[in-house]
């Protein structure tokens, strides 16, 4: 069940109001075209964690589908759960993060994280303690497709419920400089309301300003303020605390300066009913609410698009703690069990490892993800006649090729919709010559039309490395040699 | 004038890392020796700094406001009469310390500077429904600049800590004036103001001056490092007012507000979290954790243990010392932490000696419970603390194929925590680190998942927590934790890494040379064997709390 939004709606944030949330009401002028537009480009990214389930050496992998070519029907027992979109993905092996190899495995998860999206060197502090320095490829992305910069360039959405006693931590996703990203709650009716508002009767008049309308009509004019109050403080400080300030100033600024845009949003454009959605535990702590509250963040994210609320948004499957995957072990007897999910990826390395079954059957609730949403965005029709997964490129991705020896190389990559990128046409799979992330999110940035030849730190490993040493890996020579980027993959 | 060679300073402050410890120690700094009036404290050859020519002046970031010091700052600056919103952004990153203020995590971004500008509307929309309860004047129907003026002069002033400059007063007129001039009524103009001031960054952040020299720090900036410190929210009335004395650039009324503040039961939320984030005690959740260890523990249970566990950090902190955290057979319980630990149940909360745990904080079930696995103890986690923490050594990070390594050596069929540790230190990228954590934490073996005391592992397979290790350069052979903590609780290693925690905590960033003066300071108290609320007030009284040094 869903409520279509009336296309007034669309003209309420327009002027002073365009600095409101929620989104839908907040950035106008909106407007929708029957047909014969140019339909926007969107990127969706999806990354889970922990990279393959099975170590890729020794022939154990059971994520890659094996040579290059037309993918097989069942793909893979990893990817299983994509059979029914095979013809619409290209799945990658020899895709490496060479910067997370410069740091060593000094950061542990932490650099994995805030490294595979930003390919940009992080400020090394520790075991799972890194802090990033530079903007995410879905914020860079966003920022360059967006219909204004009233538009969020990229929105982060939780693919799995937070519970009371802990929060959503990816720590993958970044703003300008290592700035927090947009993230939306993890709880799905959350977003509805953040993003879409609550959907009000066209005919029944305004009533009178309140105290909240007022401060809403004024905040132009506070932030102003504000931002005499940045100017006039920063002139006591050091640089570094200057900088800082700076940079949130910089934010105020562009806030106040925002343009309003044309938006274009497409008739699939529904906002979901929240009266409709099933309730589930509040608590979370082995994903127990993931099989209900998962399917809904990805409706969000296709409405999302939908609405052009923004154009690149994240579907996240965070490691914020230990899932028990009850999607796909519904029954209790059926329920992966053993220690933990982050315990079993280490202590599982081969086929015949008593936990490879479990693990492989966990990792469907991934890919059953990944073609709920593509399936979904199939359905809907886009502004230009076509189909939305025509104009939206996927990128699903991890933090890690395999997470049990917290392997950097042969990160598991595939992509979905935007077909006219692909000049090899899709439903197959692709051996990249040790290719880098870097180079990935370099032909993602010219898949939607710009030109890009790099993303994130240039140069070589060694112009990057932090003094940990540079092994190779399993038939993989590295050295400081190494270059960061190594060209486009060919698709 | 002080000169040091800082290569020798990071050699020493690592020096329980050494040699005989090759492969685990991090990077050590290569900085060239140095000649400055404004250096830091010099290194003497016997590792201790030469702090009789002060002052020491520190270095301190510009950060933004926690989300507890926020909430307790609108509490404060509003007398209760306005509620904080949840909207306010909170930290998103890792700590490089531990310790949850750094700058690093209240970064701002495109999403959280719309989130401070609905979060400061909800303020000044809570506030607007009692706003004549502190501003009175706001009831007269003629209320006007005059009355806005006071509002700024006093409840503005609290929000910023200080009296305002001109420019200040103006920026808010303005805006006052703008929501009038645009046919706002006087609350609805205040409340334009309140969401003007919390937005601006003299709220947002605590900062200070530039010291490109050293400097002493202004009375006000004083008041701030210790309201923050110690109450994690703006000073108070009194603090203000020895603020605008001039007064607190005294160490001995600094020591004597300390000393008042630590008291206050407001205090308890800075001490909670120091204890907490230095231990790495976090509350347990009972469904992370295998059923049968302890059946039917449940969030009752849980709650309690985390209960139990900060009235012994809260009282041992104001009324005992580091040895006792460190060695006190004292666990608080109600009915539920009784039932856990097998004790008689008191009426109400109350310490009792419970048996077989004489290690204070590290054989609080708590931080046994935080340092162990879903179904099973860890010997890693536990000695990870110990080492990294309570002793500061410097323990590297894996080698990158250190588990390919392990993961080729066979494990015998259910293995004790010593067997792991055998296999894990046969491996000789492993051994280096291995050899330091694994025998402080495998004498807590007798503690499993929940913190629960225990015999045997699940297998039936006996437990063996005795072991080896070096406390001060000394070799230290125990049977079990009980005779390795009184070693590790006097040794001046851990006494002096104690006063770097500490620093570490109240300056919300990693520690350097240029504390090292307040680190010892506080060492020394500990070290020997003072009360442990004199170390935590020394902070205060030491030149980081009154001097400052852009390095």
């Amino acid at each position: 069940m869903s409520k279509r939004i009336d296309r007034r709606r669309f003209l309420l944030g327009a002027g002073g109001a365009a600095l409101a949330l929620p989104m839908l009401e907040a950035f106008a002028p909106r407007t929708s075209f029957a047909g014969g537009v140019t339909a926007p480009k969107r990127v969706i990214f999806l990354q889970h964690m922990h990279g393959r389930p099975l170590n890729p050496e020794n022939n154990q992998d059971n994520w890659s589908p094996g040579a290059a070519g037309a993918l097989p029907t069942t793909i893979s027992p990893a990817l299983a759960a994509l059979a029914p979109i095979r013809n619409k993905i290209v799945t990658i092996d020899g895709i490496d993060n060479l910067v997370r190899h410069a740091t060593g495995d000094s950061g542990g998860h932490g650099s994995a994280g805030t490294t595979s999206m930003t390919c940009a060197v992080p400020i090394v502090n520790g075991t799972d303690n890194e802090s990033a320095t530079a903007a995410s490829i879905d914020y860079e992305v966003g920022k360059r497709i967006r219909a204004s910069d009233s538009m969020p360039a990229s929105i982060v959405f939780p693919a799995q419920l937070a519970g009371p006693d802990w929060r959503y931590g990816g720590y993958s996703f970044f703003g300008p400089d290592g700035a927090p990203p947009f993230i939306a709650s993890s709880r799905p009716e959350e977003v509805v309301a953040a993003l879409f508002g609550s959907v009000q009767d066209p005919d029944v008049p305004p009533a009178a300003p309140s105290l909240h309308d007022r401060l809403v009509g004024r905040r132009k004019d506070i932030l102003s303020g504000v931002a005499k109050d940045f100017s006039s403080l920063r002139k006591k400080l050091n640089a570094a605390d200057r900088d800082r300030l700076d940079k949130h100033a910089a934010f105020i600024e562009a806030m106040q300066n925002a343009s309003t845009g044309p938006t274009l949003p497409t008739d699939g454009c529904n906002v979901p009913d929240v009266t409709t959605f099933p309730s589930y535990p509040e608590d979370n702590p082995r994903g127990e609410s993931d099989a209900i509250t998962t399917p809904l963040q990805i409706e969000n994210v296709v409405q999302m698009l939908a609405c052009d609320i923004a154009r690149v948004g994240v579907l996240h499957f965070h490691a914020g703690y230990d899932p028990l995957f009850p999607s796909e072990f519904p029954s209790p007897d059926q329920a992966l069990l053993d220690s933990n999910w982050h315990a079993m990826i280490h202590e599982t390395w081969a086929a015949s490892d008593p936990n490879a079954s479990t693990l492989t059957k966990a990792f469907q609730y991934f890919g059953k993800s990944f073609t709920q949403l593509v399936q979904r965005l199939d359905e809907i029709d886009d502004l230009d006649g076509n189909k939305m997964l025509d104009n939206t490129l996927i990128v699903w991705v991890s933090d890690m090729g395999y997470g049990s020896g917290h392997y950097d190389y042969d990160i598991p990559v595939v992509l979905a919709g935007m077909p006219s990128a692909f000049a090899n046409g899709q439903g197959r799979h692709v051996v990249a010559n040790r290719r880098t992330l870097g180079d990935l999110y370099a032909q993602v940035l010219r898949m939607v039309g710009e030109t890009d030849t790099t993303f994130g730190a240039t140069g070589t490993l060694g112009d990057i490395a932090l003094g940990s040493d540079l092994v190779s890996w399993s038939g993989i020579d590295i050295s400081a040699s190494s270059p960061l980027h190594r060209g486009a993959i060919d698709l | 004038m002080r000169t040091t060679d800082r290569r020798l300073t990071h050699a020493v402050a690592h020096l329980l890392c050494a040699a005989a410890l090759t492969g685990c120690v991090g990077a050590i700094g290569d900085d060239q020796a140095t000649d400055d009036p404004d250096g830091p404290p010099q290194l003497l050859p016997n590792g201790r700094y030469d702090c009789s020519e002060g002052p020491f002046p520190v270095a301190s970031e510009a950060r933004r406001l926690s989300v507890v010091e926020y909430e307790n700052a609108i509490r404060d600056v509003f007398d209760g009469a306005a509620a904080p919103s949840p909207r306010y952004p909170s930290s998103y990153g890792a700590s490089a310390t531990g310790y949850s203020t750094e700058a690093s995590l209240y970064l701002v971004g495109e999403q959280s500077v719309q989130d401070l500008m609905v979060a400061a509307e909800d303020v000044a929309e809570s506030l607007a429904g009692s706003l004549t309860t502190v501003l009175p004047c706001a009831a007269d129907a003629a209320a006007d600049e005059d009355c806005a003026l006071s509002f700024i002069d006093t409840r503005i002033a609290r929000a910023y800590r200080r009296p305002l400059a001109s420019d200040e007063v103006e920026s808010l007129l303005a805006t006052y004036q703008g929501g009038r001039d645009s046919g706002a009524s006087f609350n609805e103009a205040i409340a334009m103001v309140t969401a003007h001031a919390l937005q601006s960054p003299q709220f947002l952040y605590v900062t200070e001056a530039a010291a490109p020299s050293a400097r002493p720090l202004d009375d006000y900036e004083i008041a701030s490092r210790l309201s923050f410190y110690l109450w994690e929210t703006i000073p108070d009335e009194a603090l203000l007012a020895k603020a605008a004395n001039g007064e607190l650039s005294d160490p001995e009324v600094r020591r004597a507000e300390a000393e008042r503040m630590l008291a206050d039961p407001r205090a308890d939320v800075a001490l909670r979290r120091f204890f907490r984030e230095w231990s790495g005690s976090t509350d347990v959740t009972p469904s992370n954790k295998d059923p049968d260890i302890v059946p039917g523990f449940d969030d009752a249970d849980a709650q309690s243990m985390a209960e139990s566990f900060d009235r012994f950090t809260l009282e041992t902190a104001r009324n005992g010392t580091f040895q006792e955290l460190l060695t006190s057979g004292q666990v608080w319980v109600d009915a539920n932490m009784a039932s856990f630990l097998g004790v008689d149940a008191p009426a109400e909360w109350a310490p009792v000696t419970a048996p077989g745990r004489s290690g204070g904080i590290l054989t609080q079930p708590l931080f046994l419970a935080s340092t162990a696995h879903r179904a099973d103890s860890s010997y890693v986690f536990r000695g990870r603390f110990i080492e990294k923490r309570l002793m500061c050594r410097d323990i590297g990070a894996p080698p990158p194929d250190a588990q390919t390594a392990f993961e080729a050596l066979p494990l015998p069929e259910d293995p004790t925590g010593k067997d792991k540790s055998a296999t894990v230190n046969s491996v000789a990228q492993c051994t280096g680190c291995h050899q330091l954590l694994d025998p402080v934490g495998l004498a807590f073996e007798g503690f499993g998942a929940l913190g629960e005391s225990r015999q045997s592992y699940a297998s039936g397979k006996p437990i063996d927590p005795s072991g080896t290790t070096t406390v001060d350069g000394e070799s230290v052979s125990f049977e079990s934790y009980a005779d390795m903590l009184p070693a590790i609780a006097e040794a001046d290693a851990t006494a002096q890494c104690f006063g770097r925690q500490v620093v570490r905590f109240a300056m919300s960033r990693p520690d350097s040379e240029y504390d090292g003066c307040a680190a010892q300071s506080i060492g020394d108290l500990v070290a020997g064997g003072m009360p442990l609320a004199d170390a935590i007030v020394e902070m205060a009284v030491s030149d980081s709390f009154a001097y400052r040094l852009d390095y």
